[in-house]
């Protein structure tokens, strides 16, 4: 019995940093979408996302 | 795999905001970028023939890099001749604009004239990259609000629905546009400003500062909250950049005033338009985090898988 609930705790607590490790790896790529549009500094970046930046607030020029 | 599910419905709400984004920005917030470009380009050059003045400046400028790199090059590394010397020889002769042209565009990332990198046609073709580049902002802000709120859900400290995701889509509103909007006010083209990588530091800053105050305000024992309100004001202590001197550089009295109106307008404009997409990014998070992100995770954590 205490056999089961302590293996069952390991489970829960490997599928909760499982779990931890998807919604970081999911806000990095949520992040580096937002530089790319928001702060790249490449000139051909800005032109394009000039409107976006300037309509979502992002420091522009 | 809750990673996947986060990031296929990043992209189903990033669509649908995005597009909503474009639609509340057409109406409002657009009109005002354009009617204060005609003032900017008209600081810059007030001849007609704008671009061909700036683009013969320009190719002089980089001819005259391409000769002194040459020259340094050829005494101190002894590189390629032929190169050494075509580059020399354009410099001195100066009749291949082709060339100069290429040398342009070769060298265009490393200078600071925005008008010389790649930049897409007014009309259409901008309408069309500002939407790809919204419903792109939209996708990244939409994995940042589910991974969040499918973190804070597992964890047990929230239990998301509805009116909690609109809830959440005002906290966003508030840190990635109020709290930096308050000591950066969103600008207009032609608005002087404080240098980008000091703003961009700071807007950073800002809505760091304000997510973690707004969590702990949100989500801690009550002892703590006072530590929030902290957080939430530390980037204001700190003081955003600012410009020194007038907030419009253009020379016409007449103009400084138009654009100020402009700049009013457009806080306004821009205020309601991120309100509008937030508010709608909460509530289409919510709903899909319930409904397809969060569905088979919680019969994966049930298996034990």
């Amino acid at each position: 019995m205490s056999i089961q609930s302590v293996s069952s705790q390991q489970s829960v607590s490997r599928s909760a940093s499982f779990t931890l490790l998807q919604t970081i790896s999911a806000f990095v790529f949520g992040a580096v979408i937002v530089y790319a549009v928001g702060f790249l500094p490449m000139g051909a970046a800005h032109n394009a996302a000039h409107d976006t930046r300037h309509s979502l607030a992002f420091p522009c020029h | 795999m809750l990673f996947r599910r986060i990031i296929l419905n990043a992209l189903f709400v990033g669509l649908l905001a995005g597009l909503l984004l474009t639609a509340a920005q057409t109406i409002g917030v657009t009109p005002i970028i354009f009617a204060a470009e005609v003032y900017e380009t008209a600081d810059e050059a007030p001849v007609a023939d704008h671009d061909h003045q700036a683009m013969t400046d320009h190719d002089h400028e980089s001819s005259v890099d391409s000769h002194e790199h040459g020259i340094n090059e050829n005494h101190e590394h002894g590189l390629d001749d032929s190169l050494e010397l075509g580059l020399v020889e354009n410099h001195e002769h100066g009749t291949s604009e082709n060339h100069n042209h290429q040398q342009a565009a070769t060298e265009g990332h490393s200078h600071e004239h925005d008008s010389e990198a790649w930049a897409p046609e007014d009309g259409a073709e901008r309408t069309l990259y500002t939407l790809v580049s919204n419903i792109l902002a939209s996708i990244g802000f939409s994995a940042l609000l589910l991974s969040l709120m499918a973190q804070a859900q597992a964890m047990g400290i929230t239990n998301i629905n509805i009116s909690r995701g609109a809830a959440w889509g005002i906290a966003g509103f508030i840190v990635c546009f109020a709290a930096p909007g308050i000591g950066l006010p969103p600008e207009i083209p032609g608005i002087e400003a404080a240098p980008l990588e000091y703003r961009q530091e700071w807007w950073l800053l800002a809505v760091v500062a304000s997510a973690t105050g707004l969590a702990v305000l949100a989500f801690s024992p009550i002892k703590y909250k006072a530590l929030g309100l902290l957080a939430i004001a530390v980037p204001y202590v700190i003081g955003a950049p600012q410009h020194q001197g007038p907030e419009f550089g253009h020379p016409d009295a007449n103009a400084v005033a138009a654009l100020s109106s402009l700049h009013h307008d457009f806080i306004i404009a821009s205020s309601v338009a991120n309100l509008i997409f937030w508010v709608a990014m909460g509530i289409l998070s919510a709903w899909v985090l319930k409904r397809w992100v969060l569905n088979s995770s919680s019969q994966a954590l049930a298996s034990g898988a």
